[in-house]
């Protein structure tokens, strides 16, 4: 056995309300440090799959608003707490699962 | 020269700015309600508002003299973004027709107006709309009976002008929100 | 004209940090906000000392609006004592000498990331939202040139339609934060991410409210007593989270808008999210002195 090296690896999960309508993960990983693009990527991940050309959550559109300068405080932004918001959708997800039995849970295991 | 980390104290001037805008701020927040300003007149208003970003329009040459040390442009009246008018005589209206209104995909091209005019007694307006609870009654003197009428056939809202009308160093907002009824 | 008379003395930084012109393209804007209730309003967002994404927007409001006698609040998502709160209010004490505080009652000027204090606001308050993206037709319209035309039509269709079928796909309107709301019967507006809880607060309020995107550049206000109606169909209520019937488990105050805890248990516990209420109320409990002013709800209903 033997060592080749060390690399640095950043890696970012980020959750939302998804096209499902249930609480999805997105996932990004890049060699090095990268907060910005590991953060844009993992929203990216969640938003895109599927998107419809031209709406806000298609890559091109999607990109355009997270990758640039003016966009990484935005992206770090993220690491701020959410509980506000994030509290306020469960309150929903809960509610829709409530009314109608047997629905999956909207907070995966 | 004094340490960058002393606790900053505004100028006059900045003094002076803040205050006029939270006169104006208030005043149109609550349309009918008199605000007090730090100083009579227009001036200070110009000063609050008006920069070498601006287009005016004066109908007072004293006033449009300092005005122009603003560094705002002097400009014909429709393509003025602030107007300091007199509204006093019938003869004073037809230049209403030329104020900028804006339209309704660009609400904030439309001016705003500043104007003397006597508060307390005069015309009985009833105001109604954003910033008013319920109706709020008042009663201006030195504006031309013509221009209320005038106003709300001209601010199609969101599109209209806004105004400011000053009785010393008080001073009245009329957003173009504000429903006004002449009573 | 004298050159005297356009120059002004040296000055190491301009009070309250942005210039005078960026204050008087502010003020501008602010008025027209207040002019045309939940508009929203370009301006040439600055640079300030911050980035984009973090309260620029708001924070240039407050700028604009501080005074030595000033009394600044920060919240953000409901505690005055996280990070960016914190250092927010430093900054802007620090570039004022306006005086910091976490009381609501005792605040002249609220910034606030994302609620709305459980306190009512008085007149001679304003609260100043932050806004991460401040166009409500953005999961409808991403294209601005046509969102604005939208707007200038009172062209609401389609916001309504994504409503209808969250209601037949999932039972209710899946709407968590930043409910769209209808501004004094003409602009539909995003009131910023706050809960649903805290929507209602804006609708005839006594405080003047504005709210401004610094990424985006647009500030659009809801002026005192005007009508902010969340976009609801008439047989389906709007909702606010359920909230009513949950505890603090460290003050005790019932039925306002809450944080969930997560339990090792796999329970919940909850607690005030408005944190500095919860501290007064504490405090009350444990005998000392705090003030807690009349509430928006009473017993988890608005009132």
């Amino acid at each position: 056995m033997f060592s080749a090296g060390r690399v640095k690896v950043s890696q970012a999960e980020v959750t939302s309300k998804g096209t499902s309508g249930l609480l999805e993960l997105g996932f990004c990983a890049t060699l090095g440090w990268n907060e910005v693009k590991v953060i844009s990527g993992a929203t990216l991940d969640l938003n895109a799959p599927g998107a419809a050309k031209g709406t806000p959550v298609e890559e091109e559109f999607f990109l355009y608003h997270t990758e640039p300068v003016e966009a990484s405080g935005f992206c770090i932004h993220f690491k701020l707490p959410h509980y506000v918001t994030f509290q306020s959708s469960l309150d929903a997800l809960r509610g829709a699962r409530a009314a109608t039995p047997g629905a999956p849970d909207p907070v995966p295991a | 020269m004094s340490p960058i980390t002393a606790v900053p104290v505004p100028d006059a001037f900045e003094t002076r700015t803040n205050a006029t805008f939270e006169a104006l701020m208030w005043a149109l927040s609550r349309p009918g309600t008199a605000q007090d300003l730090p100083a009579p007149g227009m001036a200070g208003i110009a000063e609050t508002l008006v920069d070498r970003e601006c287009r005016v329009w004066c109908d007072d040459p004293a006033l449009a003299d300092r005005i122009a040390c603003f560094g705002a442009a002097l400009t014909p009246l429709p393509r003025a973004d602030h107007c300091f008018l007199s509204l006093a005589g019938t003869g004073t209206l037809d230049r209403l027709a030329h104020v900028a209104l804006g339209s309704a995909l660009y609400p904030d091209a439309g001016a705003t107006l500043v104007a003397e005019a006597h508060f307390g007694s005069g015309t009985r307006l009833r105001l109604t709309g954003p910033g008013i609870e319920t109706a709020a009654d008042l009663r201006l003197d030195g504006i031309a009976p013509e221009f209320w009428a005038l106003r709300t056939a001209l601010c199609r809202y969101p599109a209209g002008f806004d105004l400011f009308l000053i009785c010393g160093a008080a001073v009245i907002g009329l957003p173009r929100s504000t429903a006004i009824e002449v009573l | 004209m004298t050159l005297a008379s356009l120059t002004r003395p040296w000055e190491a930084m301009s009070y309250g940090f942005l210039d005078a012109s960026a204050k008087r393209e502010l003020r501008r804007k602010m008025l027209k906000a207040i002019a045309v209730p939940g508009c929203q309003m370009p301006y040439a967002s600055r640079e300030v000392p911050m980035a984009r994404g973090w309260g620029t927007g708001g924070l240039q409001v407050t700028l604009t609006l501080l005074k030595p006698s000033s009394v600044v609040k920060v919240i953000d998502q409901g505690a005055d004592d996280s990070v960016n709160a914190a250092s927010i209010r430093s900054f802007l004490a620090k570039v004022s000498g306006a005086r910091e505080t976490w009381d609501t009652l005792a605040a002249t000027l609220i910034q606030s990331r994302h609620r709305i204090p459980e306190e009512r606001l008085r007149a001679d308050q304003v609260l100043v939202l932050q806004v991460p993206n401040p166009e409500p037709l953005r999961p409808v319209e991403p294209n601005m040139s046509h969102a604005r035309q939208m707007h200038a039509d009172a062209d609401y269709g389609r916001l309504w339609l994504i409503l209808y079928e969250e209601i037949v796909r999932a039972g209710r309107i899946m709407q968590g934060a930043a409910y769209p709301a209808l501004v004094n019967g003409r602009h539909v507006m995003t009131p910023s991410p706050i809960p649903r809880w805290d929507v209602p607060k804006l609708h005839m309020a006594r405080h003047l409210t504005f709210l401004s995107a610094g990424r985006e550049k647009r500030l659009f206000a809801v002026p005192p007593f005007t009508r902010v109606e969340p976009l609801v169909f008439s047989d389906l209520p709007y909702r606010v989270e359920d909230h009513a019937g949950l505890t603090c488990h460290r003050s005790g105050m019932k039925s306002f808008f809450m944080n969930e805890i997560p339990q090792a248990d796999g329970g919940s516990a909850h607690e005030l999210s408005d944190s500095h209420l919860g501290i007064k109320a504490i405090r009350q409990a444990e005998g000392g002195r705090a003030e807690i002013g009349p509430t928006w709800y009473r017993d988890g209903r608005m009132r």
